[in-house]
């Protein structure tokens, strides 16, 4: 089975994350950015690291790129082999091609614009070779 | 073709390139030709050699519309001048050259012009008088060349259109007569016989020149743009404003130069700068905005954005250029705001012009919606994210609907201590959730709350917090709404 972290501050959207991804995976949810950080440095520990992270680009405290930025500097120091590091999705509803743009520079491999529907959501997880 | 050029002459016609081994010099005499004379009927061949596989695409970027191969049989040469020369040129991307005018003719207003038909043929002359109408021309009819001799003498006509066999007085004697009286206004004939040496003949009488029957709107037009001056300052495109947003400033000189040349009564700015644009817009407003999706400090997607906001840029066309590839998250993207047309480089110069002179004849494909349009509650949103799960679709619903009096507290407070972040994160999230179930008037006035917070637009927010609550009483009201809020245990 699957790891996936759904990293989303806004509840509704979170809960339709997490039912959408619960047929693929096993699901763990952060509700913003800090907590998305102390979850990957706990699986990372376990050696128990997440397939799939999906990560909300508007949130309070540390935005989804920041976080990004952290979570992929979290995966160099624990030396996590090459192609064993988590596919990381960016969600957004902001429509606003310069910040994707940056979380792609920023080693993003996807993202998905909400509201985000199964047939969009399978269809990035087969793209990333997720399922 | 540049001395041609220089001397006003369009082009039309077949250049033959050799496809030479390094490629490049022939690529960049097909790119100049094309950007330079682009609006202009000019067929491009590739001469190749066998040994070698040219792709199909690669030439067509490079601006052919056929490829020749070597040895070149003389069958093979005629075919494909014919089809060049007849733009049957099916097997390459390259779309045929069109006259840049026929485009704008059936805009031409000619109210103003003092037009004589002289024809005695009266199925001719409705024809001719249905065409004249095309462009507000009620012309005055002569039934004969003694009739034009007698019309031409009282009234001073801009231009006179002349059949040439006519009873009593033919054409040609009409224009002599005409001529021997000092009188230089411009005469064209309406011949069916469009031999050289009929030609000559009208020539000789004195006509400025002939276009040859079946008349056309093309035809005529053409003698009315050569012949009266006047009638290119009242031609539509004087309206035309287009903006150019292009960050890489040979791309945005070549652009400006093809649609200068296409539109030239067009007023054009350019700016390489994404926030130059918006605020250009504003003094400017563009009826047609070209923009690129990649540019400094403001990008593509905030320029439509910004446009798409705003009522009174609902007449504003826009066109998308971009390097992107159609399938990316950006263009995408940029489709979902409302665009009348992206283009994909690499693209012909032409088809910039030709997209741009078809698209001002269209209302323009704004999606800014007036409230009404959009719906208090769309279930079917919810189906499209749970297909065929109607217990998921039930439990986002309640769900969602229970975190709304939450946020809109929050949003309230937030704008009583005047702590903007707050608002605008409150009003996102209110926005976010609203669109996941389709309560979709909510979410549009969340967004505005969302926008009006960023820009720190005080009293609109609490005009729009208002709205919210509005909103959301009316979709509690919706009766599947109402149905399973009452549900609950």
């Amino acid at each position: 089975m699957k790891k996936a972290l759904v990293v989303e501050d806004e509840f509704s959207s979170r809960l339709i994350m997490q039912k959408l991804l619960e047929e693929h995976a096993q699901v763990h949810i952060a509700i913003n950015a800090e907590e998305a950080i102390e979850a990957c440095k706990i699986a990372l520990e376990a050696d128990d690291y997440y397939d799939l992270i999906c990560l909300d680009i508007q949130m309070p405290g540390l935005n989804g790129n920041e976080a990004l930025k952290h979570l992929r500097q979290l995966e160099i120091d624990a030396q996590v082999p090459p192609g064993k590091e988590a596919r990381i999705i960016m969600t957004t509803a902001m429509n606003d091609s310069s910040i994707i743009m940056k979380t792609f520079r920023d080693q993003s491999d996807a993202y998905l614009i909400k509201p985000i529907t199964k047939a969009v959501l399978e269809e990035k997880l087969k793209a990333l070779k997720l399922i | 073709l540049q001395e041609a050029h220089t001397a006003g002459e369009e082009y039309h016609g077949v250049v033959i390139i050799d496809y030479d081994k390094s490629h490049t010099e022939s690529i960049h005499i097909a790119k100049v030709i094309r950007d330079k004379y682009e609006y202009q009927d000019i067929s491009l061949i590739a001469v190749c050699s066998l040994q070698e596989q040219n792709s199909k695409q690669e030439l067509a970027e490079a601006g052919f519309n056929a490829q020749l191969t070597k040895p070149i049989s003389l069958e093979g040469l005629k075919h494909t001048l014919s089809d060049a020369l007849n733009h049957n040129i099916g097997n390459l991307i390259e779309k045929p050259a069109k006259n840049i005018h026929k485009i704008v003719q059936s805009k031409l207003d000619g109210s103003n012009l003092a037009v004589l038909l002289v024809e005695d043929n009266e199925i001719n002359r409705r024809v001719a008088q249905g065409i004249f109408a095309q462009y507000n021309i009620s012309p005055d009819i002569a039934v004969n060349g003694r009739e034009a001799v007698e019309k031409t003498a009282a009234k001073k006509y801009d231009i006179i259109f002349m059949d040439c066999a006519m009873p009593i007085l033919d054409g040609y004697a009409a224009t002599k007569e005409i001529r021997a009286r000092g009188d230089k206004q411009p005469i064209v004939a309406m011949t069916a016989n469009a031999m050289s040496d009929d030609r000559e003949k009208c020539l000789r009488a004195g006509m400025d020149n002939y276009i040859s029957k079946p008349i056309n709107p093309e035809l005529i037009f053409g003698a009315l743009k050569s012949y009266c001056k006047p009638l290119e300052t009242q031609e539509p495109s004087a309206e035309l404003r287009i903006l150019i947003a292009e960050d890489d400033s040979s791309m945005l000189n070549t652009l400006t130069m093809a649609i200068h040349a296409a539109f030239p009564h067009a007023n054009i700015k350019e700016t390489s700068d994404g926030i130059e644009a918006c605020t250009l817009l504003g003094s400017f407003m563009p009826n047609v905005l070209l923009t690129d999706i990649v540019m400094p400090n403001a990008d593509g997607a905030a320029i439509i954005r910004h446009i798409r906001k705003e009522k009174r840029y609902q007449n504003t066309h826009i066109i998308v250029i971009t390097g992107l590839d159609e399938k990316s998250e950006e263009v995408l993207n940029i489709r979902s705001l409302g665009v009348d047309t992206i283009i994909f480089k690499p693209f012909s110069l032409r088809s910039i012009t030709h997209t741009i002179a078809d698209i001002i004849k269209k209302p323009s494909q704004s999606l800014t919606k007036t409230d009404d349009s959009f719906s208090i509650f769309e279930p079917e949103k919810l189906e499209l994210i749970f297909p065929g799960d109607t217990p998921s679709q039930i439990e986002v619903l309640k769900a969602t609907l229970e975190t709304f009096p939450l946020l809109i507290a929050t949003c309230r407070d937030a704008f009583s201590s005047d702590t903007m972040d707050e608002v605008y994160r409150n009003a996102h999230s209110i926005k976010g959730a609203s669109l996941n179930i389709g309560a979709l008037r909510l979410a549009e006035a969340a967004k505005n709350a969302e926008y009006a917070a960023r820009d720190n637009k005080k009293i609109e927010i609490e005009t729009l917090l208002n709205k919210i609550d509005e909103e959301l009483h009316l979709l509690e009201k919706e009766p599947m709404v109402a149905n399973i809020t009452k549900e609950s245990p």
